[in-house]
């Protein structure tokens, strides 16, 4: 049986495909509606709401306000992914979670000059899954105090 | 001698130099990405490469359209790497003799003249000034 990090876990994000390791991933939770206070914002920091997970209230954080997205799924229907990281765990609030796929069925997509201009280097490793282009999405990017670039 | 690939895209009709022209596909898919700017609609897979497709009706003055239900992409090549064009249909290669190169009223960077073919009139794209004009933008 493989570990966690040899898996990828691959969501949906205003019709947009990332993928994130499993080994960042705590748990997915497919019901928020009833555990999300979306009066417990920060919106400087991402942050719309908190999200209640194992007895404790969390930040949950939106990356379509970074990402410049618009996604036609409402709050209540999102899906969470709770992740660990060094601050504890916080949650990332995506449309869909679409499956799990072992490392070695992603290949490295190449980027033109052009595109990487546009995207920047925070986004720049995009990955293919059956021919499907795929953004590395990389937590501390996105949450904690390292995260920069607002 | 020169020869022009031609193709459309709703109502609007646009050629390319030849020499610039890598590939036609026939229905693949678009992908979003994000932050891409205004005149990228998404990115096509060609081979492990992602190119951006161009969205013409953004970026021609007076064009105006749907990219929905596009059934090809033309890939062309520019001096910043391959971009795609949205289109409905392929109108062939012709050589630039078999019909009339005249220029355009109101010249702009990304079309520098038009093509009269079989009483059509193709869009003659300058694909480096188009790739220049979207990365001013980024």
């Amino acid at each position: 049986m493989g570990s966690a990090t040899d898996r990828m876990l691959v969501f949906r994000l205003a019709g947009v495909g990332f993928t994130v390791n499993l080994d960042a991933v705590v748990e997915v939770v497919e019901q928020v509606a009833g555990l999300l206070d979306r009066g417990r914002h920060d919106l400087s920091a991402d942050i719309v709401g908190a999200l209640y997970f194992r007895r404790t209230w969390i930040p949950a954080i939106d990356p379509t306000l970074r990402l410049e997205l618009t996604s036609e799924t409402v709050a209540t229907e999102k899906v969470a992914l709770v992740l660990s990281g060094p601050e504890g765990n916080w949650a990332v609030l995506v449309d869909a979670v679409v499956g799990i796929h072992p490392v070695g069925k992603f290949s490295p997509a190449m980027l033109s000059p052009l595109l990487k201009a546009f995207m920047g280097h925070k986004l720049a490793h995009i990955d293919l899954l059956e021919g499907e282009p795929l953004v590395r999405f990389v937590p501390e990017h996105y949450y904690g105090s390292v995260v920069a670039d607002r | 001698m020169r020869r022009l690939g031609l193709f459309r895209l709703g109502e609007i009709s646009f050629a390319i130099p030849l020499a610039r022209l890598l590939k036609i596909h026939n229905c693949i898919p678009c992908y979003p990405l994000p932050r891409l700017p205004e005149g990228i609609c998404g990115v096509v897979v060609n081979g492990q490469q992602l190119v951006p497709v161009v969205d013409l009706f953004s970026l021609l003055p007076g064009a105006s359209g749907r990219l929905n239900g596009t059934e090809y992409q033309i890939l062309g090549e520019s001096e910043c790497g391959t971009i795609a064009f949205p289109a409905t249909a392929t109108c062939g290669i012709v050589a630039e003799q078999k019909g009339h190169l005249t220029s355009v009223e109101a010249e702009t960077a990304q079309v520098t003249a038009n093509f009269e073919y079989q009483q059509r009139i193709f869009q003659v794209l300058d694909i480096d000034s188009l790739v220049i004009g979207l990365t001013q933008g980024a």
